[in-house]
């Protein structure tokens, strides 16, 4: 008897920790990416790492977005003074170079990262 | 105060989302079905480069064929792009669409998968009359209410397009039909108006009309001809027209009594609700016309939407609110002292009321249907009263548009619904994906003949083979829906429902 008043408390107990209420503060605003290649790595982005977009927030001075330059798909650091730059996060490799948004560039933020999503095996 | 929300191209928006190098390009979303082995079109949508190329809504499919053809050989600095329709990610977005709407606006009334209608009357009172005397208390409530309108709709259109990066058009109106024909004209606004270049951006009115005003609105109602208003067939824009009545506001400005009495109630109904008077006729006629909108939402599935939009964009009407006779009836369906056959009996006597009357209407228009659904609302007992809808269609791979068939269809779809020992509340039917009876002339020459020895066979109580027959158009018709056979046509990535075809970023 003691069991079954129990297993009411059980069943009547918050729900199991759900990841997305964690990541996905605005379900409808967020999107999913897989990032590629190493630019982002010292900010913890590695190759294949699901990154979680959130469009609902406007981008700042800093913020690690996923942005639209020239019609492809990119997620750099934003630096909004004294240009717009789309800065590379990696020091080891030089290739990775900052890129200047001037007024001839197609550029929109798609939106901003808000959590990586890192598999480590 | 209604507005009408309107998300335009919604499936080429969809498209550019995730590939916005297609923007400059001209785009098309199509699917072709291989018939008795000749191959359909069908066009799904088209981007406003690709109706500059001669695209459009509506095209039979051998046309269809000649444009694509004739716009994919040519060296053409624009080539044209060619997909197949990705309903997953259309879904998604339009989950997203009304999602948003229901977080930002307080009440949400979706009539497609791309639209809905706002109540705002909890927004802000504002009265429809500009004739109050200038300073008094209820003027300036009347600017406030304005401004407060305006700061709402202009919120609104900017978060969606931050949060989905969809562009959305607002009409605001002091009746449903006004918001919509303000979202109409916002939309021509919208072709119409080029982008201001020295901003770089879209001006802040852009895609936003709103009709308080009645000087404002009475411009640009004048600008509305009949044919446009959704609702209103050729039949009864001759009528109208014999009475002089060629635009919104002269149709506004008519004697209801005297519309109601020449044409049917659903006109007079609109010419109230364009008049800014939200129209009190509870006539059956006008409760059974009217979209409820609470049950299609939950019937439907949003790819439906998607493609019962653009089947009926094909004529230019509106499913939904005029054709479609999505008919309520609200039946007390006890199961005490009631058998389960009575019951039964007397639920599909109210469907084959309801399809009577929309089958009336599906000649009237000269259509046909490819899609008959049915919606039942109960009560589940054990669980505490909590209601359920059930829906049941079947899509069919020769459209249908004699009656006897239509009615032995439902009678299966409803039977294979029913259950015993069930309250229900109410019950619905669905002429989905309405077509042009014309358009099909020739394969429903034959379809009538068969239907024609079908119900002879009907006559002779071989109801056996009747099934049989309906079996096989079933089975067709999920031959219809399945993945199709043409390679090469590219279909954009299910970038918000499959892990593995996610976005990549660099």
């Amino acid at each position: 008897m003691n069991m079954m008043a129990l297993s009411n408390d059980f069943s009547e107990s918050e729900q199991t920790l759900n990841l997305n209420e964690l990541c996905v503060q605005h379900p409808t605003a967020t999107y999913f990416v897989r990032a590629s290649g190493d630019s982002m790595i010292d900010a913890g982005i590695h190759c294949d790492d699901v990154l979680v977009v959130d469009r609902s927030i406007t981008a700042r001075d800093g913020d690690i977005v996923v942005a639209n330059l020239d019609h492809s798909f990119t997620v750099k650091k934003l630096e909004l003074s004294p240009t717009i730059r789309l800065l590379p996060m990696n020091k080891a490799d030089s290739d990775h170079q900052p890129q200047e948004i001037d007024q001839e560039s197609v550029f929109d933020v798609f939106g901003v990262v808000t959590f990586v999503v890192h598999a480590i095996r | 105060m209604f507005a009408h929300v309107y998300c335009p191209d919604l499936l080429i928006q969809c498209e550019h989302l995730f590939r916005p190098e297609l923007k400059s390009q001209p785009l098309i979303v199509y699917e072709s079905i291989t018939h008795q082995g000749s191959e359909l079109i069908k066009l799904l949508a088209c981007s406003p480069q690709a109706r500059e190329l001669g695209f459009k809504m509506g095209l039979g499919s051998e046309q269809l064929g000649q444009l694509i053809k004739q716009h994919s050989s040519t060296q053409e600095s624009q080539t044209l792009v060619k997909c197949l329709p990705n309903r997953e990610l259309y879904a998604d977005l339009s989950k997203r669409l009304f999602s948003s709407l229901e977080m930002l606006a307080p009440s949400v009334t979706p009539v497609a998968g791309d639209e809905a209608y706002l109540d705002l009357t909890n927004l802000k009172r504002l009265t429809h009359s500009s004739q109050k005397v200038k300073g008094s208390p209820e003027d300036l409530d009347l600017e406030t209410g304005k401004q407060q309108l305006q700061d709402f709709t202009y919120e609104l259109r900017n978060s969606i397009e931050q949060w989905l990066g969809l562009e959305i058009l607002i009409g605001v109106g002091a009746t449903k039909t006004l918001a919509y024909l303000g979202c109409m004209a916002a939309e021509h606004d919208c072709n119409h108006r080029p982008i201001n270049p020295s901003y770089g951006k879209r001006d802040e009115h852009r895609g936003i009309t709103i009709l308080t005003d009645s000087e404002f609105s009475q411009s640009v109602l004048a600008k509305f001809s009949t044919s446009r208003i959704r609702g209103i067939g050729s039949k009864t824009l001759n009528k109208l027209s014999t009475l002089g009545i060629h635009n919104a506001l002269e149709l506004s400005q008519a004697s209801s009594q005297q519309i109601g009495k020449r044409c049917s109630v659903l006109v007079e109904h609109l010419a109230i609700e364009l008049a800014g008077l939200t129209s009190q006729l509870t006539s059956e006629r006008v409760v059974e016309n009217q979209f409820d909108s609470k049950q299609l939402r939950t019937s439907q599935t949003l790819s439906d939407a998607a493609k019962t939009k653009r089947a009926d964009k094909l004529m230019g009407y509106e499913i939904q609110e005029s054709l479609a006779n999505y008919a309520k009836a609200h039946l007390k369906a006890h199961t005490k002292g009631h058998g389960k056959n009575s019951i039964a009996n007397s639920l599909l006597r109210v469907v084959v009321a309801m399809l009577l009357n929309a089958h009336k209407e599906l000649i009237e228009r000269q259509l046909i249907c490819h899609e008959i659904e049915i919606i039942l609302e109960r009560t589940d007992m054990h669980a505490q009263g909590e209601i359920f809808v059930d829906n049941k269609s079947i899509s069919l791979a020769e459209p249908i548009e004699s009656l006897g068939p239509i009615k032995t269809l439902c009678r299966q779809i409803f039977e294979n619904m029913f259950r015993d020992k069930t309250h229900y509340h109410s019950i619905g039917l669905t002429l989905k994906c309405l077509d042009q009876y014309k358009a099909k002339q020739v394969s429903l020459f034959e379809e009538a003949m068969e239907t024609e020895k079908l119900l002879h066979l009907d006559k002779n109580d071989q109801s056996f083979k009747l099934i049989q027959r309906y079996c096989e158009l079933h089975d067709m018709s999920k031959q219809r829906k399945s993945p199709h056979k043409q390679s090469g046509l590219p279909k954009s990535p299910s970038y918000t429902s499959q892990w593995h075809e996610l976005l990549r970023v660099n």
